[in-house]
Order: C-alpha cells, then sequence, then structure tokens
C-alpha cells in the first residue's frame, strides 16, 4: 500500500488521485438540506474560540452562495488574479504555496476542514501565493459583498473572523521558526503535532493519530526539507517510537515525546473559549 | 514522464522510497539526487557528524537501478594543506 499517490515535479503536471477518495469532477451544488450542516466545520473551530450564538450560525451560512468539488492538485486561487469572493474548505486538505523557477515549491500552511483558505482576499483582493487542493476537496463560495455586510451588522462574528486570520498568522510564524531553526525531525514532529491539534478541533484525529492523505513529497515541501530527507527523517520517528506516517495515515505512538522532540506549545493555535 | 524512486544506501542498510517522484528525464533524475544529496549532508553536518558513506540509488518502476549517486561524489572535499 505504499504506491498511493502520485506527485507533481512542476506546477501543471497531474498527480494520480488518490485512490481512498473518490475524485468527482466539479460540479455546482444546489441550495439542499445539505447546506444545514455544510459549515459545521467552521463553526467547531470557532465554537473552539468563542461561543457562537445560534444568530451567528445563521448569518454565517448565509455567506456561503454555492459549494464547489475540486480534483486533487486544482489550483483554486492564483497569485495575482483579482478576487471577489473567499473559500471556505469545507471537506479534504488544501495549501497555500509558492513555487519557484527551479521547480521548487513551498507550502506556507496546510488547510484542514473549516479554515477559510483565503479569507485575507476579503480586504487584499489580490494574493501573493496560490492555493491548491492536495486530494479531492470540496470548498464553499463566501462573496465578497456578503462578508461586508457581516462586517457592517455583526461585529462578534466579524472579530471571530478576523481572529481565524490572527491563527494564521501564527501558524505562518511558527512555521518560520520550523524553516529557519528547527532540525529535520523536530520539523516533522512540530508539523504532526500542529496537524493533530488543528484536527482534533474539527474532530478529524484524536489522542492516537489522524488521516493526512498527502504524499512524502507534499509534507516535504511544507517543511522545506527533500523528499529522501523527510523519508529518512520519517525513519527516525519511527524508530524512536514517536510517531508513523504511512497510507496516508499518521499514528502518534508517543505524543509527550513527539511534543518534547518539536517544542511544541499548542499557545498559538489559541483553543481556548473565552470572550473575543 | 516515468516515476523514480530514489533508494538510499548506508553501508548495508537500504531505506526505500515508498511513493517515488515523476520526473521528465535521466537529467532531472541526476539533478534531484544532486540537491538531495547535498541537502541531507548540509542537514547532518550542523548536526556535527557527516557520514558520505551514503549512497543514492534511483530505481525505474521495474526496479532496475538506472542512476547511482555516491555521496563524496556531490561534494568537493577542500583539505588543509
Amino acid at each position: 500500500m505504499f504506491l498511493w499517490a502520485g506527485e507533481h515535479y512542476k506546477r501543471g503536471v497531474k498527480r494520480a488521485n488518490l485512490a481512498r477518495i473518490d475524485a468527482r469532477a466539479a460540479e455546482i451544488e444546489p441550495p439542499g438540506p445539505r447546506w444545514w450542516s455544510m459549515i459545521e466545520k467552521a463553526l467547531l473551530k470557532l465554537k473552539a474560540r468563542d461561543i457562537v450564538s445560534e444568530a451567528e450560525e445563521e448569518i454565517l451560512r448565509g455567506v456561503i452562495a454555492r459549494t464547489e468539488e475540486v480534483r486533487a492538485d486544482k489550483v483554486v486561487v492564483r497569485a495575482g488574479e483579482e478576487l471577489t469572493v473567499s473559500i471556505l474548505l469545507l471537506d479534504g486538505l488544501m495549501c497555500r504555496y509558492r513555487d519557484l523557477r527551479s521547480g521548487e515549491r513551498q507550502i506556507m500552511e496546510l488547510h484542514v476542514p473549516g479554515d477559510f483558505l483565503d479569507l485575507h482576499s476579503f480586504l487584499l483582493k489580490r494574493l501573493d501565493h496560490n492555493v491548491m487542493a492536495l486530494v479531492p476537496s470540496r470548498i464553499a463560495i463566501a462573496p465578497h459583498p456578503r462578508l461586508a455586510a457581516v462586517t457592517e451588522s455583526h461585529p462578534h462574528l466579524t472579530r471571530m473572523l478576523w481572529l481565524t486570520t490572527l491563527i494564521d498568522a501564527a501558524i505562518h510564524r511558527e512555521w518560520l521558526v520550523s524553516l529557519g531553526r528547527r532540525s529535520a525531525i523536530a520539523r516533522i514532529a512540530h508539523f504532526f503535532c500542529e496537524m493533530q491539534a488543528r484536527l482534533a478541533v474539527v474532530e478529524l484525529a484524536d489522542d492516537t493519530g489522524f488521516p493526512l492523505a498527502i504524499t512524502q513529497t507534499d509534507l516535504a515541501e511544507c517543511v522545506g526539507l527533500t523528499a529522501v530527507h523527510v523519508n529518512r527523517t520519517l525513519r527516525e520517528l519511527r524508530e524512536a517510537g514517536l510517531a508513523v506516517f504511512r497510507g496516508g495515515r499518521v499514528d502518534i505512538l508517543d505524543y509527550p515525546g513527539l511534543k518534547r522532540i518539536a517544542e511544541f506549545d499548542p499557545e498559538y493555535l489559541q483553543i481556548e473559549r473565552r470572550p473575543r | 514522464m516515468a516515476r523514480f524512486y530514489f533508494n538510499l544506501r548506508e553501508g548495508n542498510d537500504l531505506l526505500l522510497d515508498p511513493e517515488g517522484c515523476v520526473l521528465p528525464d535521466l537529467a532531472a533524475v541526476a539533478d534531484k539526487a544532486m540537491r538531495a544529496a547535498r541537502a541531507m549532508l548540509s542537514a547532518d553536518v550542523l548536526e556535527g557528524r557527516m557520514s558520505l558513506d551514503m549512497r543514492l540509488d534511483v530505481a525505474d518502476e521495474n526496479g532496475i537501478v538506472i542512476h547511482s549517486l555516491a555521496f563524496p561524489q556531490a561534494i568537493e572535499i577542500v583539505r588543509p594543506r
């Protein structure tokens, strides 16, 4: 079960779809009962930080104009293009990334369900990075005028959305520390600890691990290492009895040990319910 | 385009590349192997130990080694005179 996924070499080269997940062509979903639970993950994310009232839930549902299915490798936002909508990830995994001329890619953040991938485009209008799906994913589209209406009528919900962009910034700072200063094993250990914490908030992880249907190359592009180095470092993590990444899943064998080697302190993720 | 597996040998130990990498040609394979070797050597130096007893054996989909890079070939060592 090792050859579960392909990889890209340069942008534009298709990646084989992950076999476990049913890839569907992009389609627009009509309004229906599914919409009711659609933003469930986003609500879990917000409710882990503060109380969200029923009225606010309704307002947030009303921000969504439609949903779309996107295939793995699909670039949903390109750097520099003019944007009029923001995108909420409902299901799947996506990333913010930049490509260099050499073909090297740096992923700046891995997005999990419940994340607003480009809420910052509401004010920036053009992004300095691309956003793409790493696996077949489902997204919800939030037109900027609807977000503007929220900011004008619902100050607390506005602050909650603002908070999510601040958490993105905190994640970027933490990755900066990893890329600049942490050893290979600490980088990967930290990445696993962060993913566990963020996925646990949206009920997709527990203490024993979580599904992570990305390739070792994707992981290498997150932590700024080569795929060969990642492969060797994953063996170190296995042999140290800390964690196993295999078959699209991370199994955490020794969470305190993994945290220690990563110097992981989840404080920056602001997983605390308090008035915001 | 074809898939290549960057298997790492250290002494008698062999670490298989579980997923491989799609590359256009042998030049791209050689380039990727060189960058991988240098990146790993430099990371090891930061930890205070550099093993030159490593080799990347790149295999094609049939498991045939089509490119090999011994780590000493990846760097020029300048010794004190």
